[in-house]
């Protein structure tokens, strides 16, 4: 990833559209401190992209998706579709030791707060994943929302299936390849405000000036058919709640 | 990095040649620098593009 963001450098691009998380926003401010960067990351003061969202400063700007922020909701979501778990798993990507600091901390304090224990799950490969699956000790597993898990939803989905696991997660993506509920900002608001900030930085205005936004639409995404499967009544208080349900 | 995310990101890479062309007809050139995803999926391209486009940008001009 950083030898990529240093050829875009090289190509003196006008603008850097860092996109899908982590590891690319991290690569473009370490590549370049001149070529404005819009980005797409959860916790982005945390991470050290930026001082302040209000007022990034610097070269760059961007939206945060809330995707570490909003952990102790899946935790939430969690506790009231398997009540008395007892023990919840949480998958993370081990690819920033930063983001999987903070949505530790984020999910660990809602869990503790609802008298359940938190299982911790790394990986960021295939085989990793299968690993992963073997060491769950669960009630129910919540997936980080992350590009990499989301390129592999296929196979969590299907891991997850075989356990029989309620899994749950922030992306829509994951909930249509069968997972059982998803609830996040929406991601296509994301990226049209990340053309519009790209537009407005071809157009002179500074990155540094443009305030990180933050999501204001939020979907939860129910699948039936997944909850069908598990044998699992899904609760009212969340269908009343849901923006989709997939039957 | 695992190979499967690598080879998309050449491939990322390896696009810029026409963004290079771009660049030579003094159009503004946007890097994507993308994580362990394939490219957008459609709704969120068409999202990226109209944001650009209501800042008076289009795809034409970059």
């Amino acid at each position: 990833m950083p030898a990529l963001a240093a050829e875009l450098v090289v190509r003196k691009v006008d603008v850097i559209a860092a996109l899908g998380g982590t590891p690319p926003a991290l690569a473009a401010k370490n590549a370049t401190a001149t070529i404005p960067i819009v980005f797409g990351a959860g916790d982005p003061v945390g991470l050290g992209l930026v001082a302040s969202l209000a007022r990034p400063g610097g070269n760059l700007t961007g939206i945060s998706g809330l995707e570490l922020e909003l952990a102790p909701k899946l935790v939430e979501l969690m506790s009231e579709l398997v009540p008395g778990a007892g023990i919840i798993a949480l998958l993370v990507t081990s690819n920033n030791p930063v983001a999987e600091h903070i949505i530790i901390q984020n999910a660990q304090q809602a869990a503790s707060a609802k008298g359940l224990e938190l299982q911790i799950l790394k990986a960021s490969t295939e085989s990793e994943i299968d690993a992963a699956f073997v060491e769950l000790e669960a009630a129910g597993l919540i997936v980080q929302a992350d590009p990499l898990f989301n390129s592999r939803r296929e196979q969590l989905v299907a891991l997850a299936s075989r356990r029989a696991i309620p899994a749950i997660s922030g992306w829509r993506e994951f909930t249509e390849a069968g997972g059982l509920i998803s609830y996040g900002a929406s991601r296509t608001g994301g990226w049209h405000k990340i053309g519009t900030y790209i537009g407005k930085i071809l157009q002179g205005a500074k990155p540094g000036d443009l305030p990180v936004e933050q999501p204001t639409r939020f979907e939860l995404v129910v699948n039936l058919k997944t909850a069908k499967a598990l044998g699992l009544t899904m609760p009212p208080s969340i269908l009343a709640r849901a923006d989709e349900v997939i039957e | 990095m695992r190979r499967r995310e690598l080879l998309f990101l050449l491939g990322g890479a390896m696009a810029d040649p026409r963004a290079l062309r771009a660049q030579q007809k003094a159009r503004p050139v946007i890097g994507f620098l993308s994580g362990a995803s394939p490219a957008p999926s459609a709704p969120y391209l068409a999202a990226f593009l109209q944001g650009l486009s209501e800042t008076g940008m289009s795809k034409d001009k970059t």
